[in-house]
């Protein structure tokens, strides 16, 4: 049943889910919490053109050259939607979706344009198995930093997400806070992108933390399962996906999504009874 | 533990003894608020020590919660002056607690009444300080006070409405704060709730804390407060309620205004 873990490209693939999956799944929390699961999901398809410009200028894409290319787009697209929405009279959601498709077709087509470009699937859909070394290296990177952060400012957080005017006039810098929070979610997407794609990298935050919150007291202990939760079903889904033969990255997101499902039947089945035992015990 | 009484008591001592200062006075003086730079509110003047209850009344729009966000230190933008105790709210961040409407949304947080009055540490913890047994202590008694003993483990969905509103005052009391900001904390709040927060206000002020809170029913504003503020984006009257809360002084409160003018 291991045999497949022989395989070097496997134990990275392992490694990479495990280490990915967590870091986002943690940080998805704030993402849940914030109530910016769409917005994260539109920055995901807005990245692309700034990797794909990066791919363009310095021809190889190594992952730190697509990690500039990434801050750049998110730059391009925090500006422009700051530009749209000073002149607009465009509702929020209107407004993202005209940009992030914008966004999204411009990386397309400058992608079409790369010399050495091979992998707009891989791009599109995510290429676990196909992970370099220097590829996992930088997943470990970005993964430690996004905990640390997360660790470090764990009281601001926390304060943050539930009030940021109450936390503001307790003196917390929010404005700094929020601009934190988004280089984290910048960051986090990268390595989404690698491990899922531009299509489902939302879910490796959203998942998690969606399928716990009604489970958990606290934020911080919805944290750390979200993070468990996260590297726990990579990994799952990584063993289906190759005793199955199908693509990895579709396969994780399917196994959250069936988690997903469980957990609100559980809930549901756990509210009806919980009364009638009540009225037994009583 | 009742918390406030001791330092309120020490600091009138304090002002006796020559400091008037240090006195626990909010001090407001022809102020202006700005957002960006249209003038949101002016010409608001008036002074008021610890242990009253203040009710903000006016339309919408007249500048309650302007006013309410430029002592919590949320609208840097302002002319005049605003102070506590002799100092701008911004350097002591503790003193004031900034309650906002309750947003119904915030119910599905997974956090428990006991987190939520936790949250009211930040200003003595900052980001980084150790939780302390005097933090556990401090919030062991404003549960008590606010009678939320039994419910701290509760998640906040599991929380009525008026009970909600205590779990975020008794969060303002494990902030210690001295100056209560509450923004229409009776909205949506059945009549025996009503009365239980009303009565809670009187014995907070009792205490030694300032309460000032926006309202907009003004059938129970005698009873509530002993002191109002009548806004309509600029000071209409302020003063104790039986001399101020008058029928003429509601009309110019109540009476239409133009929009805000750009500067």
């Amino acid at each position: 049943m291991f045999e497949f873990l022989e395989h070097l490209f496997n134990q990275r693939a392992l490694l990479a889910v495990l280490v990915i999956g967590f870091s986002n799944g943690a940080l998805g929390t704030l993402v849940v919490l914030k109530k910016n699961a769409l917005f994260v999901s539109a920055l995901a398809h807005a990245l692309l053109p700034g990797i794909a410009l990066a791919l363009l200028i310095f021809g190889v894409l190594s992952p730190w050259i697509g990690l500039v290319g990434a801050l750049f787009g998110a730059l391009l697209v925090g500006l422009s939607s700051i530009w749209v929405a000073r002149l607009g009279r465009l509702d929020d959601q209107s407004s993202l979706t005209v940009l992030y498709t914008t966004f999204f077709a411009a990386g397309l087509l400058i992608l079409e344009r790369v010399p050495t470009f091979t992998h707009l699937e891989s791009w599109l859909f995510g290429n676990l198995l196909g992970l370099r070394a220097m590829d996992l290296r930088m997943s470990f990177a970005v993964a430690s930093l996004i905990i640390l952060l997360m660790l470090l400012f764990r009281r601001a957080w926390i304060l943050w997400l539930f009030d940021p005017s109450v936390a503001a006039a307790m003196g917390l810098r929010v404005r700094w806070l929020g601009m934190l929070y988004m280089l984290m979610v910048v960051l986090g997407l990268v390595t989404s992108l690698q491990a899922v794609g531009t299509v489902l990298s939302a879910a490796m935050f959203i998942m998690p933390p969606a399928i716990l919150m009604q489970w958990m007291q606290s934020p911080r202990a919805l944290i750390w399962g979200s993070g468990l939760l996260g590297g726990g079903s990579g990994i799952l889904a990584i063993a289906i996906s190759n005793w199955l033969d199908v693509r990895s990255g579709a396969c994780l997101i399917l196994v959250l999504g069936l988690f997903f499902v469980l957990s609100l039947l559980l809930k549901q089945l756990l509210g009806q009874r919980s009364p009638k035992i009540r009225r037994l015990a009583s | 533990m009742e918390l406030g009484v001791k330092d309120c008591e020490s600091l009138t001592h304090l002002a006796s003894a020559g400091q008037p200062m240090e006195t626990h006075e909010l001090f407001v003086e022809d102020l202006e608020v700005y957002y960006r730079n249209i003038c949101a509110l002016s010409g608001v003047s008036f002074r008021i020590g610890c242990g009253h209850c203040v009710g903000l009344l006016g339309q919408n729009g007249a500048g309650k919660s302007t006013l309410m966000k430029s002592i919590a230190g949320l609208i840097p933008n302002r002319k005049g002056q605003l102070l506590w105790c002799g100092r701008a709210p911004e350097s002591q961040r503790g003193e004031i607690a900034y309650l906002p409407q309750v947003d119904e949304g915030e119910r599905q947080f997974p956090m428990t009444v006991r987190g939520l009055v936790e949250l009211g540490r930040f200003p003595h913890l900052g980001l980084w300080k150790r939780w302390r047994s005097l933090d556990d202590e401090v919030v062991d008694a404003a549960l008590e006070t606010l009678k939320l003993q039994d419910l701290q483990s509760r998640r906040l969905f599991q929380l009525s409405g008026g009970q909600l509103q205590r779990a975020h005052i008794a969060r303002a009391l494990a902030q210690e704060a001295h100056v209560l900001l509450l923004d229409e904390p009776f909205a949506g709040l059945d009549e025996p709730s009503q009365q239980i927060l009303g009565d809670l206000f009187h014995e907070l002020a009792g205490h030694g804390r300032l309460l000032l809170v926006c309202h907009h029913d003004l059938k129970q504003v005698p009873e509530l407060f002993d002191h109002v503020l009548l806004l309509n984006r600029e000071q209409v009257a302020f003063g104790p309620t039986e001399e101020v809360f008058t029928p003429e002084n509601l009309e110019r409160c109540f009476a239409k205004r133009e929009a805000p003018a750009h500067v």
